[in-house]
């Protein structure tokens, strides 16, 4: 963007304006610290804390960043880095939290452009910060490195209320999360799916660096997308469990940059020569509105939007933030996401307004049996999310506990 | 570990309808994208709504409900819908159609000769209420010819629903059911979302509601039925509906929430349902400790209202000082479908 030279920064009023943010006009200086701004009043608890009696600085808490190497993740590592230094230079070399960086690495399952492999990106973020922070990297695949977090499901479509668990004796260390992602059937439940995978391991990954806070780069912008994309997933009822700060797995959660702008964060890390540690996938969102995800929908839609209806982001996250949390004492977990859900059998509901059943027909031996019974055995609780995104999937590496009635009907009725 | 291939549990091609194995699919759902036959398609559609209604406990053996007809395809669904379930499943319940006629010409006037046929087709009563009569002559005509094509949707929405209790309490009536889809249902869980709507976002996902303000309670049995089902369901049974939309426009942004869900349908199309599940599950924690706001008459029309005025009189007192003003000014007031044609003249390409 090409500004007017002669326009200059609102706030300082000395220096050219490089950047217009919220109609405001602003220099380098000031916008960096603007947005850092913005980072540290939501991190207000992590300052350099001294012993009242002893005045001793207090062991700092341990805080894990969640960096998916995207331009607000980056931006986020940044603020953090920066308020290290300030805090060591004001405070004798004591700090406010020790940081600790994690990125989940799916080069296995994207390909990546070259030179834009997370593996080389992480190296040389390494050699410039490794003094701030300890980074490691943990493959997608570690997934299934843990057979209890490896429990996996089956349903198919014709039945809803048939599946079976995986055993975990079954489990073949041979599976990988790409095996796993050519069983379900649409992109957007490969990337839901995709999703809680590397969440439960940046969990994984706090709890084993013993880290009591996750920090996430989640921008304002990707949180309205969010919300919106969770309520279009039939995942409605975790949204204040997911993206408000606090307590999840009972590990502190914080979105850093709720208050910051995606434009923001792309300018700041423009600004300050970071742009270089990007690192993408190298996945085209589809032309074909068929091909495309909820999340590539809901972002296109934001983009439009967002020129005529310039406050709708902020509206949506503050009207989310409002929801209340009536999972958070909820009494089940769901097997595949883990997420909690009070519904016990979310199935139930489908059934009854996504009837399975045919016509009766004069013919008596084609009856139906009675509408909408659940079949009552010991099964994994799944939530209506988990359920709609493998709607249809089938992992050949389970075997279902029942036939389905399709199956057998496909194999043996004469026609 | 051995287990069946991905193609025999989903047969690529199905030569039968993929629910009773019998006859020849003639439509692909759009709920779930099964091939279906005609017979099953009716039988799964009814049977949701049967089990929508009995789950929710919507009606009781002797009651007098009253469905909100307007000759469009929905409502016309509904009430064929409900006709054959209270036969089939004996309900007891007695239906009656009740009609607002807004007066908007090139629209109402023509709907209403629908529901008339509907009447006779359905044999059910009809009452039809009318905004001339409620609303010191003024009909949607008049109200966009004084006030333009901005917010009308407001005054029509304060004055239906008003005029919709009303006809109502003429027949005695206390359960209106309504023909709102699951489409309209989703939408309007975007829109709350979007619009940061908070005394909304958690109830409008309910399949009755019951406020305070109106005396008369409103349901939605088809709260779950996709409208494109519904466009099929009155396709198959050749229901006499009127297909034409409103002349006057709903605003720009609800637009684009219900292009939205449409996009979001044809990528997931089990979306729609999914937005609802979300939007049930939707809690605000209300304010406590507010005055329960108390509930009087207005002291005009005497309906239920917890202001002095209802806001129907407040908005009819705004219109009519406006009409008193065009009479001053002296020139002529023509109460004719100009706003409407105008509208009309909007959407024309050549």
């Amino acid at each position: 963007m090409t500004l007017d030279p002669k326009l200059s920064c609102r706030r300082c009023t000395n220096n050219a304006a490089v950047f217009i943010s919220r109609k405001e006009p602003f220099c380098r200086e000031c916008f960096v610290r603007f947005l850092r701004g913005k980072q540290r009043k939501q991190m207000a608890d992590y300052k350099v804390c001294y012993d009242p009696s002893t005045s001793a600085p207090q062991i700092p808490p341990k805080i894990l960043l969640a960096l998916s190497l995207s331009e607000s993740s980056l931006s986020l590592f940044e603020m953090l880095v920066s308020l290290l230094h300030e805090q060591r230079k004001m405070h004798r070399g004591n700090s406010g939290f020790e940081l600790f960086v994690v990125h989940v690495d799916q080069s296995n399952v994207y390909p990546y452009p070259a030179g834009m492999e997370p593996n080389t990106i992480l190296e040389n973020i390494r050699q410039n910060y490794h003094d701030t922070c300890t980074i490691t990297c943990t493959p997608v695949d570690d997934f299934f490195a843990d057979a209890r977090t490896g429990l996996q499901f089956i349903h198919d479509a014709s039945d809803i209320a048939e599946y079976s668990l995986l055993e975990d004796q079954a489990l073949d260390s041979k599976i990988t999360v790409s095996d796993l992602l050519t069983n379900i059937r649409d992109r957007t439940s490969k990337l839901d799916i995709l999703q809680i995978i590397r969440e439960t391991l940046i969990f994984k990954t706090a709890k084993e660096l013993e880290c009591t806070t996750i920090l996430w780069g989640d921008t304002m912008s990707r949180l309205a997308e969010k919300t919106l994309s969770l309520t279009a997933k039939g995942r409605g009822s975790v949204i204040p469990y997911l993206l408000s700060d606090g307590s999840r797995n009972d590990i502190h959660n914080i979105y850093p940059l709720r208050e910051v702008l995606r434009s923001e964060a792309e300018e700041y890390i423009n600004l300050l020569d970071i742009s270089k540690y990007v690192s993408k996938p190298s996945i085209k969102t589809p032309n074909v509105l068929r091909m495309m995800t909820i999340d590539d929908l809901l972002g296109n839609y934001f983009a439009d939007i967002e020129k005529g209806f310039p406050s709708i982001v902020s509206t949506v996250v503050r009207t989310a933030a409002k929801l209340t949390d009536t999972v958070a004492r909820a009494r089940y977990a769901c097997a595949l996401c883990g997420l909690p859900c009070d519904d016990e059998s979310p199935e139930r509901w489908l059934q009854d307004i996504t009837v399975n059943q045919s016509a009766p027909t004069a013919d008596s031996t084609c009856e139906q049996d009675s509408i909408g019974v659940v079949k009552d055995r010991q099964r994994p609780i799944i939530c209506y999310g988990c359920l709609i995104a493998t709607k249809g999937a089938s992992f050949p590496w389970i075997s279902t506990i029942a036939s389905s009635k399709e199956a057998v009907l496909d194999e043996y009725e004469l026609h | 570990m051995s287990g069946r291939s991905t193609e025999s549990i989903r047969p690529l091609s199905s030569a039968t309808c993929e629910l009773c194995h019998i006859r020849k699919p003639s439509l692909r759902r759009p709920k779930t994208g099964q091939k279906i036959c005609q017979p099953c398609f009716f039988h799964v559609f009814e049977t949701e709504i049967h089990n929508t209604i009995t789950s929710a406990n919507l009606f009781f053996r002797g009651e007098r409900v009253a469905i909100g007809a307007s000759g469009g395809k929905d409502s016309t669904v509904l009430a064929h819908v409900l006709k054959v379930l209270n036969e089939r499943y004996d309900y007891g319940v007695g239906f009656v159609l009740l009609s607002i006629d807004e007066g908007i010409k090139g629209y109402r006037d023509d709907s209403l000769k629908t529901v008339k046929r509907n009447k006779d087709q359905y044999a059910m009563p009809l009452e039809i209420v009318s905004y001339k009569e409620l609303y010191d002559d003024w009909s949607m005509d008049d109200i966009v010819a004084q006030i333009g094509n901005r917010n009308n949707c407001t005054y029509c929405g304060v004055f239906r629903r008003q005029a919709l209790d009303r006809g109502a309490q003429k027949l005695g009536i206390k359960h209106v059911v309504t023909g709102h889809n699951a489409d309209d249902m989703a939408e309007t869980v975007l829109m709350n979302l979007l619009r940061g709507d908070t005394a909304r976002l958690d109830r409008c996902t309910e399949i009755v509601t019951q406020s305070t303000d109106s005396p008369v309670k409103r349901s939605k049995p088809l709260k779950y039925a996709y409208e494109k089902e519904i466009v099929l369901y009155a396709h198959y049974k050749k229901l006499d509906y009127f297909s034409t939309e409103c002349v006057y426009s709903p605003e720009a942004f609800r637009g684009t929430a219900r292009a939205l869900i449409k996009n979001l349908e044809t990528v997931r199309p089990s979306a729609i349902i999914d937005i609802i599940r979300s939007g049930e599950t939707f809690t605000l924690e209300r304010k406590r400790g507010t005055v329960a706001t108390k509930l009087g008459t207005c002291e005009r029309c005497g309906y239920i209202s917890s202001n002095r005025i209802c806001k129907a009189c407040v908005l009819l007192e705004g219109l009519n000082a406006g009409r008193a003003a065009v009479q001053v000014n002296g020139s002529e007031y023509e109460p004719h479908e100009g706003a409407a044609l105008h509208k009309r003249l909007e959407h024309l390409s050549f």
